[in-house]
């Protein structure tokens, strides 16, 4: 499935089908997973790094949300979104746990970010994405490049600044100022 | 500090959403959300802003080793579960779910009990299921929707308040335009109480559905400040029939 496909899918089915979920309807459940496994498995799998973690992380993803459906409601936001942010959270509590050491996450980081994962450098269209596009373009690059990198890769300040070689109150200004300039753009 | 200074919920919010709390930092901020529904939904708004980045990236098929897993793990535990018609109707799906959550077994098996969950060649079926949560995403309240005649039941974990010059108002949440729109006022000491054939409609419309505390001088339009719970409605009927 493409992400174009999952980004234009009637949420309202996406949002029917964790109704189920709740209800222990396993067909739901199997069609929510058929329906966003490729998005969420891509997610966390920039996050941690390696196939095998990803599988680890995404099945408990879902787990997660077959328990929890009945706490999904609107007031959460779109279903992606919600899926999305249990799948990011999960991923970087892996990194966090006590398999991954700060040594051997080290090894990990990029030091540059995949053309693919910049909206700047990619042509994906969508109105949310033009808009979040427009935003990201207002930030200066290393403040853009340090926010894509955190979101993706589930990276920390700390891990930034090493990285990049700044001090590591530059990149917390970055970042607060960066989501600040991001939140006034995408409500004007 | 100051977790009422806006700036600072601001700050913490955009954090958040972004992935940039961690440790003790974010279990703080987690235990604070989870009694600030408008810190909630400040970092829902984050989150809303963010998320085009995720579904812009490239996607990844999973192994197809992980579906199978998943689907042991989800299993029924009834034959009947997997009936691919009716499959609300079996006494033993509903029992299933009463480790998962006690509310909606509880009342589902309750209505099996009474009889009024359709047998073979009964007329009544039930058509919609609302499992409906309160400010701390707790499931509080179950509605049930039954046709012929069509009425709506209401069981509640504990009982719904009940305050001089107030009512309790259903509405839904229409799932093209998100607005809530008036269903019914919930008659006092009832649980279950009939509804004409506009509001039986509407339920049609429904992605959700909400129960508000409202003075009963108050326009029906929206549910306003007092909203106390909100959950997701199910046509039954409607996926009963999907193939």
């Amino acid at each position: 499935m493409t992400s174009r496909s999952i980004a234009s899918q009637d949420q309202t089915q996406l949002a029917t089908l964790i109704g189920r979920c709740a209800l222990r309807d396993q067909k739901a459940f199997l069609s929510l997973y058929d329906a966003t496994s490729a998005k969420l498995f891509g997610v966390v799998l920039r996050i941690v790094n390696r196939e095998h973690w990803a599988e680890e992380v995404v099945q408990d993803v879902y787990l997660k949300v077959w328990n929890a459906a009945d706490s999904y409601n609107a007031s959460r936001g779109q279903p992606m979104t919600w899926l999305i942010n249990i799948a990011r959270n999960r991923a970087i509590d892996f990194l966090r746990s006590a398999e991954h050491a700060a040594a051997q996450r080290s090894d990990l980081l990029d030091e540059t970010l995949p053309s693919a994962l910049d909206p700047l450098k990619t042509t994906e269209t969508g109105s949310e994405m033009e808009r979040l596009r427009r935003c990201l373009e207002e930030l200066n690059e290393s403040q853009r490049l340090c926010i894509l990198k955190i979101y993706h890769h589930g990276y920390t300040p700390t891990e930034v600044s090493r990285n990049d070689n700044r001090p590591i109150g530059t990149v917390k200004t970055w970042v607060r100022r960066g989501l600040e300039q991001i939140r006034k753009c995408m409500r004007r | 500090m100051k977790y009422d200074d806006p700036l600072l919920r601001e700050q913490l919010a955009g954090e958040y959403a972004l992935g940039s709390l961690h440790g003790a930092a974010r279990a703080r901020f987690e235990r604070l959300m989870a009694d600030d529904p408008a810190l909630r939904r400040l970092v829902v708004e984050y989150q809303e802003d963010l998320t085009p980045l995720s579904l812009s990236a490239p996607d990844v098929i999973p192994p197809s080793r992980l579906r199978a897993a998943l689907e042991q793990a989800t299993k029924p535990t009834t034959r009947a579960d997997t009936a691919p018609q009716k499959w609300w109707q079996h006494l033993g799906f509903w029992r299933s779910l009463a480790t998962a959550n006690g509310l909606i077994a509880a009342a589902l098996i309750a209505v099996v009990a009474v009889g009024v969950l359709p047998q073979e060649d009964a007329e009544s079926e039930l058509v919609y299921v609302g499992v409906l949560s309160d400010a701390q995403s707790k499931p509080g309240v179950a509605v049930m929707a039954y046709n012929r005649p069509n009425r709506l039941e209401i069981a509640a974990k504990t009982p719904l308040p009940a305050e001089s010059g107030k009512e309790l108002r259903l509405w839904i949440r229409d799932r093209d335009t998100d607005q809530p729109v008036f269903l019914a006022a919930i008659p006092a000491d009832q649980t279950t109480f009939e509804i004409p054939d506009g509001p039986w409609k509407l339920l049609r419309r429904a992605k959700a559905l909400i129960v508000s505390l409202n003075d009963m001088s108050e326009a029906q339009t929206a549910p306003g400040s007092q909203v106390l719970y909100e959950g997701v409605c199910v046509n039954l009927k409607k996926w009963s029939e999907t193939p």
